[in-house]
């Protein structure tokens, strides 16, 4: 197994784009003296950018076509929050994850409609639900907590930050610059650094990582993160995506194909109930099972370096 | 498959689970309100609130954590002139995790007012208290460049909470515990005492619990 | 780096043969189609069709004010072309002919215009005559400011000295708080001695008594012895005239001086400012002293340079002759006074021990001379035995003294903190502190033949005051008598009938003694005037920039 990149595979889903009908919350457009509140931004959003670094586009678009609403001029980035449904989005997720989660808690649609519909609010930030930013560093907030999930994947990697740090001050400088500005190639010169091959001393040959990073997002459930290792250490077999989430996550999840799972109901009567196994989504799309986990991790991760699952049911 | 390997400095679900509950058996002895809390397919995590009252008057130089309640206010004897005021009472709630990832404990805390619920930002919390938290330092980084307290999604309840990057923790418990006689079983009051440097004045642990 | 980005991926064993690849990438292909491609145009049309809308609605908006702006043209156009524009036109006639009745009223309007054009041209004429008196008038009142300018520089010279003069009194003040203290000091040491002295004398008395007893016991055995011898002898007492050292060559003889009107001579010796000026008593020498640390003997008639006499390593701020008129004493700022001899004009005596400048010193009838200075001392000196005899504390700097008798026994000063004081030089004590002015005293001479001395002070005024009741008889004083110096002496003529003071201005100002009346200032000197000396055939007065003046009746 060795570290290669499928540049395809990545360079898709590097391209990869949700598309987006942004409007005003009619709360705050009346609140602000927004007059064109029917007015909506369509805009074509990279799965792997953040709500933040559109957040100043959209405001200057809606203070613009309302003819320089001044009011609408002054609102500090810190400020704005997008929401869908009634539900704060979270800015520090990736445009895709967020997409995908929307899509997996409406169980009744298999396929959202397109665009997918997004408010944008500019008063009453929920700082109850949503991570507070500084007035004017919303950029390096953002950035502060992408290299925060670089590091964290570096450590589960490898059980140590080691080679997030020994990459050059340069280095670590363009793997944010570069993806905040789309340039495949320089973030992948970078990144490839961290993702191929694997721990030093593991599995002889180094090539497994020691955990994968990967997150597991259940609607009204808290986000798993096991410690999950891509390989059986005595019989050297690659786990597969089915394999894993049918072991961590039993209760949602069977690797059988159209197979059920049972478990108690929410409702706490104790009452043990069969379900439909969940389907594991990521990046718009329904992951085959039987993918490798090593492939999935090293070609499918997010720039953040984490696979981001979603479960739909 | 979902491997443990005991690092130095590292600390097993299993001991964690442990250790918090002979804290919390602890506590309880002591008359300190330290709870685990526990929840169908979530791993339990401890807390702790902890009211912190503004401080209007000079500072006694001890200060009373037994009860729970960090009162930085003298008692005021006539009552009518200075109770303070109601919104500037802040309640810091701080959860104990363990992290699966890290194989250590992570520290997540949050402000709000007391009265309404609102929350209350770090500088907020500063100033709440008479001459500060002088160690709540939003500017320090960690050894591998990660700001020392940010605000995370708690694991758990998926809210906004602060924490302390635990990148470092097991660096130096590992130190900690080896310059620590009868370590044994002590992990998490020792790394209490430690992380909870932060909220000097604001003790989370004291000398009692070592007994 | 850029190695490890290869395409197509190498799969590993697991994937070949597997569909998973495949599917993920075609699932992929089919998302994009959905999520990307299907909405790439229609988001780049909806771009376009936005802005192409901006552009056309704020074109809208500029047509519409065009529109506006054209139906209000139309508006006017159509309003002109109506129906009623024949009655406009007759409306249009009569404005016209009433313009024309207008333009004829303005016709006349423009000749009575002219008539007042000429009125105003007169009073023009008028306004010319007063603005030419108004410019006189302001020509007048700029020779009055600077007038007044002068005036101010003045003042403001005299409040910079007096701000000086404060700053000497404050000093002397502590001087005399510490003088006080130690003298407090040695007034108890000297009572305790005093107590000592008392019993030993006590003893001695008691002795002596004893003694003289024995004594009397002895004369009056001899006494009895001698007696019988004595009867026949006759005995002639002796009369001696007391002789009085006091007469002056002034008292001698009718007044047969002249007061000055004129300028006779002016001489220039001096190579630095002049400080004073002194007559011998017999009238035949002037001499002054000055900045150059020089005295320069003249002869008073002539005017001749007699001899230049030098010694001091300081200015030289009195001089004084004694009353035989061989000796010439100058006294300096460098702490010290030189005695010449007027003959030979060789130096005989350096009286040392003042520890400030020497402003002041006389002769005495009695050999001795006495000085006052600025270290707050008067010094009586023994110029036989060539010492200090006696120190008087003044309190205040000394500017001047005289002599109130001719052994000196009685002497007056005058100070810098504005006050005259009469001593008694024996008993070193104050007999009279006299406050009558409001200035530093710069001058004190005494009357030549009343019991009277005529103060000069910076309060501008002169007085002369009764030595026997303190009271002053006369004031002295004229707008244009402004003293220059801290040492401008006055003088008396000889029959003290009037007295000569300079000013600052370089006047010499004259008044009447006996009721003050101010007769003339004569205008010779061109800085301030130092002193003047008034002698039976010569008046003399000196100035501050070198010259020596000669008086004529």
């Amino acid at each position: 197994m060795q570290g290669a990149i499928d540049e395809t595979v990545a360079e898709r889903l590097w391209d990869g784009q949700v598309p987006l009908r942004i409007s005003v919350h009619p709360a705050d457009a009346a609140a602000l003296g927004v007059h064109s509140k029917s007015l909506s931004l369509y805009l074509s959003v990279h799965r792997f950018s953040y709500l933040t670094l559109i957040a100043t586009d959209v405001r200057r678009f809606f203070a613009d076509a309302d003819g320089g609403n001044a009011r609408l001029g002054e609102v500090d980035d810190a400020d704005i929050w997008f929401e869908c449904k009634g539900e704060p989005l979270k800015w520090h997720y990736p445009v895709g994850l967020l997409a995908d989660m929307t899509t997996a808690a409406n169980a009744a649609i298999p396929i959202a409609p397109l665009p997918w519909h997004v408010t944008v609010r500019f008063l009453n930030f929920p700082a109850d639900k949503l991570l507070r930013g500084h007035s004017e560093s919303m950029l390096s907030m953002t950035s502060d907590a992408f290299m925060s999930m670089i590091k964290e994947a570096d450590f589960m990697r490898n059980g140590n930050i080691k080679k997030v740090m020994g990459l050059s001050k340069q280095d670590q400088t363009q793997l944010w610059e570069s993806f905040a500005a789309h340039r495949f190639r320089d973030f992948w010169n970078v990144n490839a650094q961290l993702v191929a091959g694997g721990s030093e001393g593991v599995n002889g040959g180094g090539s497994y990582p020691r955990f994968v990073p990967m997150r597991v997002y259940v609607a009204g459930c808290a986000v798993v993160q096991e410690p999950v290792s891509p390989v059986d250490g005595e019989s050297d077999h690659e786990y597969t995506l089915g394999e894993i989430l049918s072991n961590i996550l039993p209760r949602y999840y069977s690797s059988i194909p159209g197979g059920q799972v049972s478990r108690r109901s929410p409702n706490g009567t104790g009452e043990v109930t069969t379900f439909p196994a969940a389907v594991p989504i990521l990046h718009g799309i329904e992951v085959p099972p039987d993918t490798p986990l090593v492939w999935l991790s090293r070609n499918c991760s997010y720039p953040d370096n984490f696979l981001h699952v979603v479960l739909r049911f | 498959m979902v491997e443990q390997t005991a690092a130095v400095g590292t600390l097993s679900q299993q001991q964690f689970t442990c250790e918090a509950a002979s804290l919390v058996e602890k506590a309880k002895a002591l008359g300190e309100p330290w709870t685990l809390v526990e929840a169908a397919d979530q791993p339990a995590y401890l807390k702790r609130l902890v009211s912190v009252r503004s401080a209007v008057r000079p500072a006694t130089d001890e200060l009373p954590v037994s009860d729970g309640v960090v009162d930085v206010e003298e008692e005021p004897n006539d009552g009518a002139t200075l109770h303070s005021d109601p919104l500037s009472e802040i309640t810091l709630e701080v959860h104990a995790i363990y992290s699966k990832t890290w194989q250590c404990p992570v520290l997540y805390f949050s402000a709000w007012s007391a009265n309404t619920g609102t929350p209350v930002s770090l500088d907020g919390l500063k100033n709440a208290v008479r001459d500060g938290l002088p160690d709540l330092d939003l500017t320090a980084r960690t050894a591998y460049h990660m700001p020392f307290i940010a605000q995370q999604d708690h694991p758990v309840l998926g809210t906004p909470f602060y924490s302390i990057h635990p990148c470092e923790t097991a660096m130096l418990m590992a130190e900690m515990l080896s310059n620590t006689d009868a370590a044994d079983g002590r992990y998490l009051l020792l790394w209490l005492s430690l992380v909870g440097t932060i909220f000097h004045p604001i003790a989370l642990v004291h000398s009692s619990y070592f007994n | 780096m850029t190695s490890t980005l290869q395409a197509p991926a190498p799969l590993s064993a697991a994937s070949s043969g597997s569909g998973w690849h495949g599917l993920i990438l075609q699932r992929l292909a089919h998302r994009d189609l959905r999520e990307k491609d299907a909405f790439a145009e229609l988001f780049a049309d909806h771009a376009a069709a936005r802005s192409k809308t901006a552009a056309l609605s704020s074109q809208l908006s500029a047509l519409r004010l065009e529109h506006a702006q054209t139906l209000k043209v139309a508006a006017t156009a159509q309003e002109f072309g109506s129906s009623d524009s024949a009655r406009k036109f007759a409306d249009l006639e009569l404005q016209m002919r009433q313009l024309k009745d207008e333009r004829a009223e303005l016709y006349k309007t423009q000749g009575q215009n002219a008539q007042k054009l000429l009125k105003l041209m007169e009073s023009v004429q008028q306004s010319d005559g007063t603005v030419g008196g108004l410019q006189e008038e302001n020509t007048k009142l700029k020779a009055q400011l600077a007038t007044v300018s002068v005036s101010l520089k003045d003042a403001q010279e005299l409040i910079r000295e007096k701000d000086h003069v404060i700053q000497i009194l404050r000093d002397e003040l502590q001087t005399h708080q510490l003088e006080l203290s130690q003298r407090e000091g040695q007034l108890e040491d000297r009572e305790k001695r005093v107590g000592d002295l008392e019993k030993e004398n006590k003893y001695l008395v008691d002795r002596w008594i004893q003694l003289k007893q024995e004594q009397a016991a002895r004369m009056n055995e001899a006494n009895e012895y001698v007696e019988n011898a004595l009867k026949n002898k006759a005995t002639s007492p002796a009369i001696t005239r007391q002789h009085s050292s006091s007469e002056r060559i002034y008292d001698t003889g009718t007044p047969s001086f002249f007061v000055p009107k004129s300028l006779t001579r002016r001489i220039n010796a001096h190579d630095g400012e002049i400080n004073c000026i002194q007559m011998s008593p017999d009238g035949s020498f002037v001499a002054t002293g000055g900045n150059d640390k020089r005295v320069i003997l003249y002869d008073a008639h002539t005017g001749g340079i007699k001899s230049t006499l030098s010694g001091p390593v300081q200015s030289i701020m009195s001089i004084a002759f004694n009353n035989s008129s061989e000796l010439v004493m100058g006294t300096s700022n460098d702490n010290s006074a030189k005695l010449w001899n007027v003959g030979t004009g060789r130096l005989k005596h350096t009286l040392t021990g003042h520890i400030g400048k020497v402003f002041a010193a006389k002769f005495t009838d009695a050999g001795r001379v006495i000085s006052g200075s600025h270290d707050r001392t008067i010094k009586v000196w023994d110029l036989q035995r060539g010492f200090c005899a006696d120190t008087i504390f003044t309190l205040s700097s000394c500017n001047d003294l005289c002599l109130l008798n001719g052994d000196g026994t009685l002497i007056a000063s005058g100070h810098l903190d504005n006050n005259v004081r009469i001593w008694d030089t024996r008993s070193k004590s104050l007999v009279k502190e006299i406050s009558v002015h409001f200035g530093q005293v710069t001058g004190v001479t005494m009357h030549p033949t009343q019991n009277a001395l005529l103060t000069t002070s910076r309060d501008n005024t002169l007085k002369l005051i009764d030595l026997n009741t303190y009271q002053t008889l006369a004031t002295y004083s004229h707008d244009s008598y402004r003293p220059g110096m801290n040492w401008t002496k006055s003088t008396f003529s000889p029959d003290g009938g009037h007295i000569a003071s300079g000013s600052g201005d370089g006047g010499l100002c004259l008044w009447r003694t006996s009721d003050a009346r101010f007769e003339r200032v004569m205008k010779e000197h061109r800085s301030a005037v130092c002193g003047v000396v008034w002698g039976l055939k010569n008046v003399v007065s000196a100035e501050k920039d070198r010259g020596v003046i000669w008086w004529g009746p």
